[in-house]
C-alpha cells in the first residue's frame, strides 16, 4: 500500500515537470515535427495515392509485399501511419523514456530519495512514468491519424466505425510496440547513470543492429535469432493485415517487456548510490 | 538498561576496487547529544556515512541503524541524510521538490507543501521557494539540501560537512538550528571545521585511513586546563624541547610538523595557581629561546588533538 503510493507520488511528480525539461521539450518539438509533416502529406492527397494499385506495386519492390497489402486492406493513411510509427517508434521512445534513473543515478539525487522510499519504488516509478509519457503521445498521434483517415475517406466506402476501429487497432499496436523499447532503457539508463551517455548507447546499438541486420550476410536461423535480439523483429508481424500475428506479435512485446525490466532491475538494484 | 545503539556496525568494511574505505569499524552510537565524525580526507567518513544510508553496500562485516539494516521500510523517513554532493532536479522549484519529498514521507500533498514551506523558513530560505536550483547560489542549495533533513520527525540525521560552503553567518544560523533540534533528534555531524564539531558535539569519533582511531567524549579528548598551545612566528627550534621540559611541572613537549609553526607543552596541573606559574614560566622559557609567538591558547583544541592523532608515522 505504502509502495503503491510513494509510486504515485514519484510519477505525479515527474509527469508534472518531464515536459517542462528541456529533455522533454526536445522530444516533444521532435516528435510534434515529425508527425505534423506526416499528418500534412497525407492529409495533403498523399494518403489517396498510397492505396492505388500503382503505389502498392512500388511499395511492395521497395519494402514487401505485406505493407502493400496492408496500404490496399487498410484506409491508407492509417496503414501509413502504423509502418511509420513502427519505424520511428524506437527513437521516440528512446528519447523520451532515456532519462529514467540516469539523472538520479548521475546527480545523485537519488540520495534525497533513498531515505525515503525503496529502491524498487524509485525503479518502478520512473519506468511507469516514462511509459506513460511515450504512451500519451503515441496515443494522441494514433487519434491525429484516425482522423486523418476519416477526413480522407469522406464519404467513401469503408465505414467510419471500421476507420475508428482499425484507429484504435493500430494505435495499441503502437503504444504496445513502444513499450519495450521504454524496458530497454530502464536497463541502459541505470547502466550508463547519463542521460547522454544512455541515448547514445541505446540508438547507436538499435542502429548497429539495424545496419549489421541489412548488411552482414546473416541467413536462416541466425537471421532470425539476431533479428529478435531486440523487438524490431516483432515488426513484420505488427504490420501483417491479418489480425492473428499482430496480436501473437503484440502479446510477444511483453516478453521483451519483462525481460528488459528484470534485467534493468537487476542493474539498478546492486548499484552504487 | 541501556538504550539500544541507534547505530552499531561490526567488523564493518567496505572497498573500492583495491582500496579499504572502511576496514574493521566496530562501533555503537548511543542517541543523545550530536556526535562528530571527524578525520582527514581519505578517512571514509562519507563512505561510512553511505553506507548507513544504504547509498554503498558493505564488502564486509554488518550495520545496524535504529536495529535495522539499512534500506529496511522501517527506516524510512526515520533517518534523513544530508549528503555531500547531490544535486536537485534541474527546472524544478526547490520547494516542489521538498514537499514531494514530504509526500514520500507521508504527508498529504496540502501538509507536504506547507511542510516544505516551515523547513525553508527555517534555513532563511522562504523567498527561493518558487526558484529551481540553477538560480540558487552554492550556499543557499547548501541550506536547502539541509532543510530537506528538517522534513517530519526524523530520528537521526546525519550531516555530511553542514556549513562547508556557508558565509560565516549563516554558518552560524545553520549551528543554532543544529542546537536548537539535538534535544528532538540525533544528529551525526561529519565535517572539516573541527571547531564547529567541538562547538555542536558531545562526543567524536576519529576516522583515519578507514579504521576508527578514537571514540570519546570532546570533554576528553580536549584538555582544557593542562597544556599551552602556542601558534608561533616560526618553526621553533630543537634545542627548545629540552628548554621547556626542563621547566617545573612541564611533562610533555610537541613541536608541530615543519612548517606548522606550532608547538604543545603539557603540564601538571596542580590547582591553586600552579597551572599559571608554570604558564608565566614556558613564557619566560619562550622569550629567553627567542621564539616569537602569534597567539598562546591555554587548553588543546579539538582539531590540534586530531591533527596529534591522526599524523602519518615517519
Amino acid at each position: 500500500m505504502r509502495a503503491r503510493r510513494h509510486i504515485g507520488v514519484l510519477v505525479r511528480h515527474d509527469l508534472r515537470y518531464a515536459l517542462s525539461s528541456p529533455r522533454g521539450l526536445l522530444f516533444l518539438v521532435f516528435f510534434l515535427l515529425v508527425w505534423v509533416w506526416v499528418f500534412a502529406k497525407l492529409g495533403g492527397g498523399f494518403a489517396a495515392k498510397l492505396g492505388t494499385p500503382e503505389a502498392g506495386f512500388i511499395v511492395s519492390y521497395l519494402f514487401d509485399k505485406d505493407i502493400a497489402r496492408l496500404l490496399v486492406e487498410r484506409p491508407p493513411a492509417l496503414a501509413a501511419y502504423l509502418v511509420l510509427a513502427t519505424t520511428l517508434t524506437p527513437l521516440f521512445a528512446m528519447l523520451a523514456s532515456c532519462d529514467q534513473t540516469a539523472t538520479d543515478l548521475g546527480t545523485r539525487r537519488i540520495r534525497f530519495l533513498i531515505p525515503r522510499v525503496g529502491r524498487a519504488e524509485i525503479f518502478f516509478a520512473r519506468l511507469i512514468g516514462a511509459a506513460i509519457i511515450i504512451a500519451a503521445a503515441q496515443l494522441l498521434a494514433g487519434i491525429a491519424a484516425t482522423i486523418i483517415a476519416l477526413v480522407v475517406n469522406g464519404d467513401g466506402d469503408t465505414s467510419t466505425a471500421t476507420i475508428i476501429g482499425y484507429g484504435a487497432q493500430m494505435t495499441a499496436f503502437v503504444v504496445l510496440y513502444s513499450m519495450p523499447i521504454v524496458a530497454l532503457m530502464s536497463l541502459v539508463s541505470a547502466a550508463m547513470a547519463s542521460v547522454g551517455l544512455a541515448l547514445l548507447v541505446g540508438v547507436g546499438g538499435y542502429a548497429i543492429l539495424a545496419l549489421a541486420l541489412t548488411w552482414l550476410p546473416f541467413t536462416g536461423t541466425l537471421a532470425t535469432v539476431v533479428s529478435f535480439l531486440v523487438p524490431s523483429g516483432l515488426k513484420p508481424y505488427l504490420l501483417r493485415p491479418e489480425l492473428g500475428p499482430a496480436l501473437a506479435a503484440s502479446a510477444a512485446t511483453l516478453a521483451y517487456v519483462a525481460l528488459y525490466t528484470f534485467l534493468g532491475w537487476q542493474v539498478f538494484r546492486t548499484r552504487d548510490a | 538498561m541501556a538504550a539500544a545503539p541507534i547505530v552499531k556496525t561490526q567488523g564493518l568494511g567496505r572497498d573500492f576496487a583495491k582500496t579499504r574505505a572502511l576496514d574493521s569499524i566496530d562501533l555503537e552510537l548511543a542517541a543523545g547529544a550530536p556526535i562528530g565524525l571527524v578525520g582527514p580526507n581519505g578517512a571514509g567518513k562519507t563512505t561510512f556515512f553511505s553506507v548507513l544510508c544504504g547509498f554503498l553496500r558493505p564488502t564486509r562485516g554488518s550495520v545496524e541503524v535504529l536495529g535495522r539494516p539499512p534500506l529496511h521500510r522501517d527506516l524510512h523517513g526515520r533517518v534523513a541524510i544530508l549528503p555531500q554532493d547531490a544535486a536537485f532536479a534541474r527546472g524544478v522549484p526547490v520547494q516542489s521538490q521538498l514537499a514531494m519529498l514530504a509526500e514520500l514521507q507521508g504527508f498529504s500533498a496540502k501538509a507536504a507543501r506547507e511542510e516544505a514551506a516551515r523547513v525553508l523558513k527555517m534555513v532563511l530560505l522562504a523567498d527561493a521557494a518558487r526558484k529551481s536550483p540553477e538560480m540558487l547560489s552554492h550556499g543557499m542549495l547548501k541550506r536547502i539540501a539541509i532543510a530537506q533533513t528538517f522534513l517530519g520527525a526524523p530520528e537521526l540525521v546525519l550531516l555530511d560537512e553542514p556549513t562547508a560552503g556557508l558565509d560565516p553567518a549563516t554558518a552560524s544560523e545553520m549551528k543554532n538550528l543544529i542546537r536548537s533540534l539535538d534535544k528532538e533528534r540525533t544528529f551525526v555531524i561529519s565535517s572539516h571545521n573541527l571547531q564547529d564539531v567541538e562547538e555542536l558535539c558531545g562526543s567524536v569519533v576519529i576516522l583515519d585511513h578507514g579504521k576508527i582511531v578514537e571514540h570519546r567524549k570532546v570533554s576528553e579528548l580536549v584538555a582544557r586546563t593542562s597544556v599551552l598551545t602556542f601558534r608561533l612566528e616560526a618553526d621553533p627550534p630543537e634545542a627548545i624541547v629540552a628548554k621547556l621540559s626542563a621547566v617545573a611541572l612541564v611533562t610533555r613537549v610537541e613541536l608541530g610538523r615543519p612548517g606548522e609553526r606550532r608547538l604543545a607543552v603539557h603540564f601538571r596541573d596542580e590547582g591553586e595557581g600552579g597551572g599559571n606559574k608554570t604558564q608565566i614560566a614556558v613564557l619566560q622559557a619562550l622569550t629567553a629561546a627567542g621564539v616569537g609567538m602569534i597567539e598562546m591558547t591555554r587548553g588543546q583544541s579539538l582539531q590540534d588533538k586530531v591533527i596529534e592523532m591522526t599524523r602519518p608515522s615517519t
